[in-house]
This record gives structure tokens, sequence and C-alpha cells, in this order.
């Protein structure tokens, strides 16, 4: 007897808890759905359309598209030397702007966070290449250095005086000189916001134990700005990998192919010349799992290195 | 949870579904609303921006003629993207059934491809066809169809700064030769032989249709019909290179920073005495300097004096849509084009050469000397290279000029570009 009434009564419990549950449930997709309708409308589904024309080759002046199998994907890996050679400059790309943008953002934020009256200018001042839309600073930017920058070389400084967007050897180093001067901002933003969230006792603590401000700042502070530093790095990482606009900007991919990075090469295959859109869809697929691995990687290897106060 | 989600996204599936169908009755119905009232709505793609205003007052007046001649209101939706964006526009509209009614094609180019896509009205009834001179007619034409109207044909080889000549005692060189003893002439005496501008990828691009429709024409006629078995290659042509070569060693400087624009500037300021480019420059230049005596010249390609010849090519022409829901109005549109009374107006303004019998205007004076080479047959029309091997011709040309690829690089690019060309239709 007892123990039936144990039993209904706990039956009764959990038919309340799981009541309970399906209410939160319930709430919690009512304020998701209209997000991921959106998020499914005008990503999800172009996603699926983009994997299935990947297998076909579709262009845009013929009506008839056949269904290719793997080839777009065999012929990208084997056949492109353009695919190739971009991608490969896109990595060369990625690994100076991820390195150089988190030092130097890292660098200024230390900076501004040790000035205390003229912090909120700085900080603004630093911040507002990233107010500007992308294609307008890299036309603002090709503006200087193919005026400016050669008409201040007439006055001594003979090292300004290059083919700063038409020398292949060059056009690469402007293109990040613009990247770097767009992006540092918003990181900075970022690593001034993780500074001032390491905590006074610990820095404190280490003075007391001796330690120098060098040390300090490698054995406190870096430990204690380690999530600012996933994201960041994750950031850079994912926006230099698609990088298209700068360098669509300010040469456009040239001069001949010598700034083509991955997303310019996938945009001129699809919108110029034969108009191969399958292909080109199969090549953003090889791109988009590029960057999901390596992005998957680097959050997991970093997020193992964080530490609590 | 998970069948939550199947459920969401079952759901946002039919929305899609539903809103799709939706869309497709709407425009049903305004095409009914349309047919009943007397407003018929326009939809015309042209790509060349810089004449907006003619082309605009151009339609008003048709706009007013129509109304005259039939009671029927023709509003327009103009859409004039730039030539460089043009083609990418076009192509998504036609291939999502969003196609302009009438829209601008460059004849040589994209009638073969638009034609057999399906996409082009036959317009060999209208009235503007008997009247068209012989070369633009030949270019509109395919398979004894007539598909597009010709607007804009071009003359074209170089342009060269008479003044600049003649202080010199420069003849227009007739071969390769004379032309390194005018470079070396004018070197001597500090002028800049040629403007270079390759940062358009398009100017340096010139150069194929230039090589390669002259040396056809002269040494290797069937080398489109080979080409298109798969039977030749872009080798055979011997010094391809050598009058880019000429340009590219004795130009002005930073050439992979000056565009078009800047370009016409220059030699409208005289910098140097000549520049590889058509004379649809032409406006630009005289709007830079008003007073310049410029002629257009056949590019020398090697020492033989035939193949010194005139490039005549149609480019801008008028075609109308087959999936138009007005094509009756349309035709019209595209015929009042040529056959009105505006046309001649409208042909001057936009500095275009004659090509009908309507039209009864003097060609422009940078166009004589050309003209005479053609009127001589010292022509040949603009050779059928793909769409895609110019572009691509674009990027390794500008490679090549910039000092990064070989001949033999560039040739089997282009080569690898026109055969991939031909595999996919």
């Amino acid at each position: 007897m007892d123990t039936e009434l144990a039993t209904a009564k706990t039956k009764s419990n959990t038919f309340r808890f799981n009541k309970a549950k399906k209410k939160k449930c319930l709430s919690f997709l009512m304020f998701l759905t209209p997000a991921f309708l959106f998020y499914a409308l005008f990503m999800l589904i172009p996603l699926i359309g983009a994997v299935y024309y990947s297998f076909t080759n579709w262009n845009a002046a013929s009506q008839a598209t056949r269904f290719v199998g793997l080839s777009n994907y065999i012929e990208a890996f084997t056949n492109d030397p353009y695919f190739k050679e971009s991608m490969l400059l896109t990595i060369k790309y990625t690994a100076i702007v991820v390195i150089v943008q988190n030092v130097l953002a890292l660098l200024i934020a230390l900076l501004i966070e040790y000035r205390n009256r003229t912090r909120n200018l700085f900080r603004t001042v630093f911040f507002m290449p990233n107010m500007v839309s992308l294609i307008i600073s890299a036309f603002m930017w090709s503006f200087i250095f193919t005026i400016v920058l050669p008409q201040l070389s007439e006055y001594g400084l003979s090292l300004l005086d290059q083919g700063w967007l038409g020398n292949p050897d060059v056009a690469f180093y402007s293109i990040i000189i613009v990247a770097i001067w767009r992006g540092t901002g918003y990181m900075m933003i970022i690593y001034i916001a993780a500074l001032q969230g390491v905590p006074v006792h610990l820095k404190e603590a280490a003075i007391i134990d001796g330690a120098s401000s060098f040390q300090n700042f490698i054995h406190v502070t870096i430990p204690m700005i380690m999530h600012a530093i996933t994201i960041c790095v994750f950031l850079t990482l994912n926006e230099a990998f698609k990088v298209f606009d700068v360098v669509y900007g300010l040469t456009g991919g040239g001069p001949g192919r010598s700034t083509q990075v991955v997303a310019l090469n996938i945009f001129e295959e699809a919108f110029s010349g034969n108009f191969r859109y399958g292909y080109a869809n199969a090549k953003s697929m090889i791109l988009f799992v590029i960057i999901l691995i390596i992005t998957i990687v680097q959050v997991y290897v970093m997020k193992g290195k964080e530490v609590e106060s | 949870m998970k069948k939550l989600f199947m459920i969401l996204f079952v759901i946002t599936t039919l929305v899609l579904i539903v809103a799709c169908g939706n869309d497709a009755d709407t425009s049903e119905t305004t095409d009914e609303g349309t047919n009943a009232s007397d407003d018929v709505e326009l939809k015309v793609f042209i790509d060349q921006p810089r004449f907006k205003t003619y082309y605009e007052d151009f339609l008003d007046g048709f706009t007013e003629y129509y109304e005259e001649e039939n009671g029927i209101t023709v509003r327009f939706q103009l859409e004039m993207p730039g030539p460089n964006e043009a083609a990418q526009i076009l192509q998504t509209r036609l291939s999502s059934n969003d196609s302009p009614d009438v829209f601008t094609l460059h004849a040589l180019n994209n009638i073969p491809v638009y034609d057999n896509a399906g996409y082009l009205e036959d317009l060999s009834d209208l009235p503007f066809v008997e009247n068209l001179l012989d070369a633009p007619l030949n270019a509109v034409t395919r398979d004894e169809k007539v598909l597009a109207a010709p607007l804009e044909t071009l003359y074209w080889g170089y342009l060269y700064n008479v003044d600049i000549f003649e202080a010199y005692d420069l003849e227009v060189p007739e071969t390769i030769s004379e032309m390194e003893t005018v470079v070396e002439t004018l070197s001597e005496n500090d002028v800049t032989p040629f403007i270079r501008s390759f940062q358009e990828r398009n100017i340096p691009q010139l150069f194929l249709p230039l090589v390669v429709g002259a040396l056809a024409e002269t040494e290797n006629p069937d080398f489109f019909e080979r080409m298109d078995n798969n039977d030749a290659s872009l080798k055979e042509f011997e010094g391809f290179f050598d009058m880019m070569d000429i340009q590219n060693e004795h130009g002005t400087d930073r050439p992979f920073e000056i565009d078009g624009a800047q370009g016409s500037n220059m030699f409208a300021n005289e910098e140097a005495a000549m520049w590889v480019q058509g004379p649809w420059y032409a406006e630009s230049i005289l709007a830079s300097n008003e007073a310049l005596n410029f002629r257009v010249a056949p590019l020398p390609i090697n020492d033989n004096p035939e193949a010194t010849l005139i490039n005549a090519s149609v480019s801008t022409s008028l075609a109308v849509s087959k999936d138009s829901d007005h094509k009756e109005i349309a035709k019209d549109l595209v015929n009042y084009f040529l056959e009105s009374e505006a046309s001649n107006a409208l042909f001057q303004d936009l500095l275009f050469n004659p090509v009908s019998t309507k039209h009864d205007f003097e060609p422009f004076p940078w166009l004589d000397e050309a003209m005479e080479y053609v009127e001589a047959g010292r022509s040949y029309q603009d050779p059928p290279i793909p769409n895609a091997v110019k572009s691509e011709s674009e990027r390794v040309f500008q490679t090549y000029l910039a000092g990064s690829d070989s001949q033999d690089d560039v040739l089997e690019a282009l080569d690898r570009t026109w055969e991939q060309s031909l595999a996919l239709d």
C-alpha cells in the first residue's frame, strides 16, 4: 500500500516535472523560431542548394544542367593551378594577418590601458577604421597608394615610390596594410575588455612575489585573457580565409593573378570567363570545409589553454 | 526535441514553397492587369551608363511617339550597369527568368551563346533590317536570322596624335619595322611613344583580337575552324607578342595604376604619341582636350604590310528577349532605335558610326583614315574569340606585362581556356 502510494507520487512528480520541462522547451522554441526561419531561408537552404549544384555542370548560359558527380572536386584538386595558387596565397595572407593583427591589437590595447586621461580618445581613434565600409576604405587607400604616396616620394621620401598596387610583389603587402589598418581596432576593443577583467589582486600578488612587469604580463595577464585570444584568433582566422572585398577593391586580384585570393578565384570562376557556377560551388564547398576544420581545431586547442581565476 | 526540429524544418520548407507559389500567382495577375489597361512597362537593359541622359531622352521620345501612334503609354524601367558587371547581371537575369524585355549585347561575342540558349527573338521581319549597311548586317545575322539591331560599330586599331607625328615628320607605319623607326624617332626627341594603361584589365586584352584577327586573316584563314575542332593552337602565330613588347618597352610609367579614364586624359594632354585603344574613348579624350587632333590607324603586327588591317566590329546591339511579355512593343522600340528620325540625333550624340542608310551624317574626323582602309578592303571582322578566352587573356596578359609569366605560359593558358569553353556546349 505504502509503496503503491509512493510510486504514484513519484509518477505525478515526474509528470509535473515533464510538463514544466515541456513548457520551457516550448518557450525556448518560440523564441528561436523567427531567427531560425530567417537563418534557414537565407543560409541553410542556399547552402543545401550550393552543395547540390557543386555536383553539376551548371553554367548560367545553357539551360541544360547535368549531374557530373565528383568531377568538379577532382578537377579542383588535380587540374586547376590557379585555384591552388590562390589557396597558397590565402594561407600566406591568413598567417600574416592573424599574427600581426592580434599582436598589434593586444599591444595597442595594453598601451591604451596604461593611459588614464586620453584612453577614450585613443580607443575611438583606433576603432574608427572599422566604421568605414570596407569597400570604401579600399577605394580610399587605392587613392593613397596611387596618388598620395608617389607625390610624397617627391619630397625626399624615396622609399614611398613603389608600385604599391601595380607591382605584383608589393601589391600583396599593400593589401595586408589595409586589412590590418581596418581589422586591428575591432580586436583591440575585445582585448581591452578582457584586460579590464584581469583581477587586480593576482597582479598585486605577483608584484609582491617579486615578478617584473614583463613576467607579470606573461604569467598572469596572458593566461587570464586567453578566452579573448581564442575569440580574436577565431575571428581573424575566419575573416582572413574568406577575404574578398579588400582585394577586390584594391587590386581586383591583379596585376594578372598575383593577388588573387581564393574567394576572388571562386567569384571569377562563377561570374566571368566560362560562367561555371557548378564548379565554383564545388570550390566554395572546399573552402568551407577547410575553414571549418581549421577553426574547429583552433578553438579546441585554445579552449584547452584557458584558465579561470 | 529532434521531432520538434523536424517539424520546424518542414514548416520552413512549406512556407518557402507557398511563398514561391504565391509569387508566380501575383506576377500572372499583374500581367493581365497591364494588358487590360493602356499602360505598359518595358524593362530595358543597356550597359552604357555613361550615355544615361541620351538614352533616357530617347526613350521619352519613344513614349510620346508611341502614345500618339498606338494610344499605349509605355513606361520604362531602365537598368544601366557598368560594362564590367553588365555581363554578369544580364546572365543572372536571363537564367533566373527575370529577363529584361530589351537588352544590349555584344553582337559578335554574345549572339551565338545567347541564341543557342534560346534567349533571342528573331527580328528579321522588322523594317530596319532592309536599310542596314552590309558590315553591321552580317555581324547580327546568324543562320539567316537577324537576331539584334546593331548600335555601335567599331573601326579600330590604335590611336595616334597627328600633331606629334607631323612635328617629327612621321608617316603612319605600315609594318612593324616602320613602327620601330617611329618609336625610335619619338624616343630620341623625348616623346614617350605609347600610353600604357593596364590597370583596367580589358585594355591589354585588346591585343588578342588585334593580333589574332590580323594574323588569321592573312596567314591562317582556317584557324578558327581548326580551333573549334581542338586541332589548333595560338602558338601557331609567330610574333604574337612583338607589338605588345614594343609598346610595353616604350610606354608611360606606372602602367598598372593607370585606368582607361586616366589613360585618355594623358593621351589628351599629349603625354604620349600613341595609345593602343579604340575610338570608343574619343568622347572622354575630347572632354579633356577638345582641340586634340588624333586618328585611328591599323596596328602593324609583323613585316607584312597586308596584315596591317583595321578591326571592324559590331559591339553593342539591341536584342529582344524571347520571354518578353510585350514582344511587339519591344520590337517596335528596337525598330525605333534605327528607323525613326530621332535615330540620327541619337547616333550623333553617342558618337556612333552610321549603320543604316537612314543615317545621313558624316563619320567622325578621327575615323576618316580608318574608313579609307575599310573602303579599300583593308579590314577584317572582329575574330570570334570565345568570351572566356578574352577574360582569361585579361589576366594572363597583365601577368605577362608585369613580367611574371613567359610567352609560352600565356599561350598555353589561352589554349586551355579555349578548349574548356568548347567543352561547355
